[in-house]
């Protein structure tokens, strides 16, 4: 890796720039990382890549506009690739609680329940659609941008994935 | 329906559920599935996307894990990169063999850079001070039972009844004398000047009161409630037809008695609230086969309209006979729906 040195105040920037950014986004992004990977422990591994990637590019440039945006879409992205690495163990449902290790237990409520059964049948384009809109509360076109899709394309990978949490849905009931 | 139509309406039916859906949204993809029943049952009324999204919403909100950053290098030292640990003996003898510089590049290891740990630090610390809630449940949690939605059934029947009159004004044909000119009578073409309209129904009623007529219509509705999960049973009277004529005319009847015809909607209409009146009109040949169900009057859903047709095309008919001679005929009757509660009043009977 290119090695770039700062002078102190330059790093002194960067330094309060993530400060900022771990302080205001860790859990909302940790949570979110933990219902695409179905892995606590994964997903914090992630995270914290998502945070050094973060605090790598504003030393690189600290004046560079680093929002929520540019962290989900990290997120995102290193999420698809380590469940892409994991595919074939995810495929392979051996142990029957797997979809259960990710919650604690006083967030084992019906609905939490099932949104991981459904998330671990889903796509990962559907999958991550329905986390960016719903879960993380960004619209259609912010999900585009992060995504790089059009709107309706989100629009329909939501659709797609609420049809597979209406089947889990009921099948639970 | 073209396919080009439904692909469309999956982008509609994201809106919905992502909320962003307009006004005009809404009503083409209400239009849709009022149309489409593949794409209904699909996808669900609007009612039922926006309960499923409210279930992401609830799986949100009941999320109570704070994740503390601090310990993420050991566990994942421990886990993922074992190795580290050596190299990140090397790194620590190099950073005591002090470059400053050192400090300001951050290493690949487990120990995170001064900067980070040290906010993941102040942040663990606000996490400890923090009040947290006990919220122990080990049982997955259900919502409270809904109160069960019923539908009722009102089969409306139109029932052609000979006149109050005496026996014995019957005309006997005998050999010598001349029959009458044969009045045509047809159950579907009632006097307008005399037709009502039922009070629970969108049917006309119709009756002719007059005690000169040789007939006489009048009509008769039996109410019938489904349950959402209960074997459906609908009890009614088939059509009945006498005719006080010299010509011996029987209309199509359903074979089987009242429980002929028994419409099972699908479980969507229960979601989506359907109700209204069904009118149709079922063909039948001179074997008693249906040819041809036609609804003459939807009620709004097609899933409804679907659900009558394909119970009247799956009875078998005695055909209309006139003078004992089968002929071609038609059958005419409607279904009212009607969504209610257990709890309210006026559900005649409740089939278990």
């Amino acid at each position: 890796m290119e090695q770039v040195y700062l002078t102190a105040a330059q790093a002194n920037v960067a330094h309060a720039r993530v400060e900022a950014l771990v302080r205001d986004h860790q859990t909302k992004l940790a949570r979110y990382v933990r219902r695409m990977v179905g892995d606590a422990d994964v997903a914090l591994d992630i995270v914290q890549d998502v945070f050094f990637a973060a605090y790598r590019t504003l030393q690189a440039d600290p004046a560079r506009p680093l929002t929520a945006g540019w962290l989900y879409k990290t997120a995102t992205n290193t999420s698809i690739s380590h469940l892409r690495r994991k595919k074939i163990l995810r495929f392979l449902p051996l142990d029957r609680d797997a979809d259960l290790r990710a919650l604690r237990i006083d967030e084992r409520s019906a609905a939490s329940i099932d949104l991981q059964t459904a998330m671990h049948r889903l796509p990962l384009d559907q999958a991550s659609a329905i986390m960016l809109t719903t879960y993380a509360g960004y619209s259609s076109n912010e999900a585009a941008a992060i995504l790089g899709t059009s709107p309706d394309a989100v629009r329909q990978r939501v659709c797609r994935a609420m049809r597979t949490l209406r089947v889990v849905m009921a099948e639970s009931a | 329906m073209t396919l080009q139509h439904c692909d469309r309406i999956e982008a509609l039916a994201g809106a919905i559920a992502l909320g962003e859906a307009t006004e005009e949204e809404r009503l083409a993809y209400r239009r849709h599935i009022a149309q489409c029943a593949p794409c209904l049952n699909t996808f669900g009324g609007e009612r039922e996307i926006e309960r499923v999204a409210r279930t992401v919403a609830d799986a949100r909100e009941s999320e109570v894990w704070e994740p503390q950053l601090k310990g993420v290098s050991t566990a994942r030292a421990s886990r993922r990169y074992r190795w580290w640990r050596f190299a990140a003996a090397g790194v620590t003898s190099l950073v005591l063999a002090g470059a400053a510089v050192h400090a300001l590049v951050p290493q690949r290891t487990s120990v995170p850079h001064p900067a980070v740990a040290r906010v993941m630090v102040a942040d663990a610390n606000v996490s400890r001070e923090r009040p947290v809630i006990e919220q122990r449940t080990v049982a997955p949690q259900r919502p409270a039972a809904q109160p069960q939605r019923g539908l009722i059934v009102q089969h409306n029947i139109v029932q052609l009844a000979p006149a109050a009159a005496p026996l014995s004004a019957a005309p006997v044909i005998a050999a010598n004398v001349t029959p009458a000119p044969i009045a045509e009578v047809t159950v579907h073409a009632p006097p307008r000047q005399n037709s009502v309209r039922h009070w629970s129904s969108n049917v006309p009623v119709w009756r002719r009161l007059r005690d000169t007529d040789t007939w006489r219509t009048v009509s008769t509705t039996t109410t019938t409630s489904l349950s959402q999960s209960a074997p459906q049973t609908v009890t009614h009277r088939a059509e009945l037809l006498q005719v006080f004529s010299q010509r011996q005319i029987r209309e199509a009847v359903p074979l089987g008695g009242e429980t002929a015809i028994s419409p099972h909607p699908a479980m969507i209409a229960y979601d989506e609230g359907a109700q209204g009146t069904s009118v149709f009109q079922v063909l039948i040949d001179e074997r008693g086969v249906p040819t041809k169900c036609i609804i003459t009057k939807g009620s709004g859903y097609s899933v409804l309209d679907v659900a009558v047709c394909k119970a009247a095309m799956q009875v078998r008919y005695s055909p209309k006979t006139v003078d004992g001679r089968a002929v071609p005929g038609v059958y005419n009757d409607a279904f009212t729906f009607r969504m209610t509660n257990n709890d309210l009043e006026g559900i005649p009977k409740q089939i278990q």
